[in-house]
């Protein structure tokens, strides 16, 4: 992370919904958020590509949707998700998949306002919280999550299957 | 259980969930509820019919779901939506909720019940099926662990209340 630019100012970010046109400039991001995970050790192959951006956002079944930053013009991070229900709390809730905040553009509040907006977009849509999850070894990200005030869950074990013939 | 005696209940017939499975569909969840409340999950259990219609078949539905019958009678149901691991560029079925019955175990009615789940997540070119589950719920863990499920356990999960953002 780079140093705090004291004194210096900087635009506030402007933020909207992603496009099909974003497609090179997200991924261009999601490449630099991948090596930052590869060097956590993240093991997972990190291949989204702008085919795999336009037709899952944006293709007749749909499976995220999201936001752009921008600062003084230039993509600074963005923001990816979907929505989905918790049965026992009768509760919308809005799944973040994927938040990046590029490094030379921190502590400018981008990552704040991405949150802000996608709260906002939750809000419209009844959603009553926001979830994710975090590779275990990525401090930074539980530092600024916690820093909006976010809990971790830990009375749940998360599971998973291929899908194939059982 | 009992080793051996051969299960009685008829094969489960298995189709999506519809409007009508509303009393039918919130029975079953309070007794998946009494079952959750008992190994000490705390949650505020609150669902009802009008939640069922409203995001189960409202303009902003949010889940998808089916509905396995025995003999006639309802034996489970299982809610799902889909979601997207960027990581892998992997579509993902989230399981909801799955709930068979205590008096048509071992007959069969989970199973079948993943296996719909399977092959409406291929049909949507999904490539796995996550859920959570209680830590307490052991015969949870069972099941899915005798599926072939294991635990994904290098992420943590975080929320936050929308309000507060």
């Amino acid at each position: 992370m780079s140093p705090p630019v004291s004194g210096q100012p900087i635009r506030p970010p402007t933020i909207r919904p992603i496009a099909p046109n974003d497609a090179d400039d997200v991924i261009a991001m999601s490449g630099e958020f991948g090596a930052y995970l590869r060097a956590l050790g993240d093991k997972a192959p990190l291949n989204f590509d702008a085919k795999a951006f336009r037709e899952a956002g944006f293709g007749p079944r749909r499976a995220f949707d999201g936001i752009v930053a921008h600062v003084s013009r230039r993509p600074a991070g963005y923001l990816l998700f979907h929505f989905g229900y918790d049965v026992d709390r009768s509760l919308r809730l809005l799944y973040i998949i994927d938040l990046w905040v590029r490094e030379e553009v921190r502590r400018h509040g981008v990552g704040r306002a991405l949150m802000a907006e996608v709260a906002r977009i939750a809000r419209e849509f009844d959603a009553g919280e926001l979830v994710w999850n975090v590779y275990d070894p990525n401090r930074l990200a539980f530092n600024f999550y916690e820093s909006l005030g976010a809990e971790r869950i830990s009375e749940l074990t998360w599971m998973s299957i291929p899908v194939v013939k059982l | 259980m009992a080793a051996n005696p051969e299960p009685v209940i008829a094969s489960p017939v298995i189709r999506p969930i519809a409007l009508d499975d509303a009393p039918e569909i919130l029975a079953m969840w309070r007794e998946f509820t009494a079952h959750l409340r008992e190994l000490g999950d705390a949650t505020e259990f609150d669902f009802d019919e009008a939640a069922y219609r409203e995001n189960g078949f409202g303009p902003n539905r949010v889940f998808d779901g089916i509905i396995a019958h025995s003999a006639g009678r309802p034996a489970g149901y299982l809610l799902y939506h889909f979601s997207y691991d960027i990581d892998r560029s992997m579509r993902l079925l989230y399981v909801i909720e799955l709930w068979v019955r205590k008096t048509m175990r071992r007959g069969g009615v989970g199973r079948a019940l993943i296996e719909e789940t399977q092959r409406i997540a291929a049909d949507f070119n999904a490539r796995r099926l996550v859920w959570f589950v209680h830590n307490g719920n052991q015969s949870a863990l069972d099941f899915y662990a005798s599926l072939g499920a294991d635990p994904v356990t290098d992420y943590t999960w975080m929320y936050l209340l929308a309000e507060r953002t």
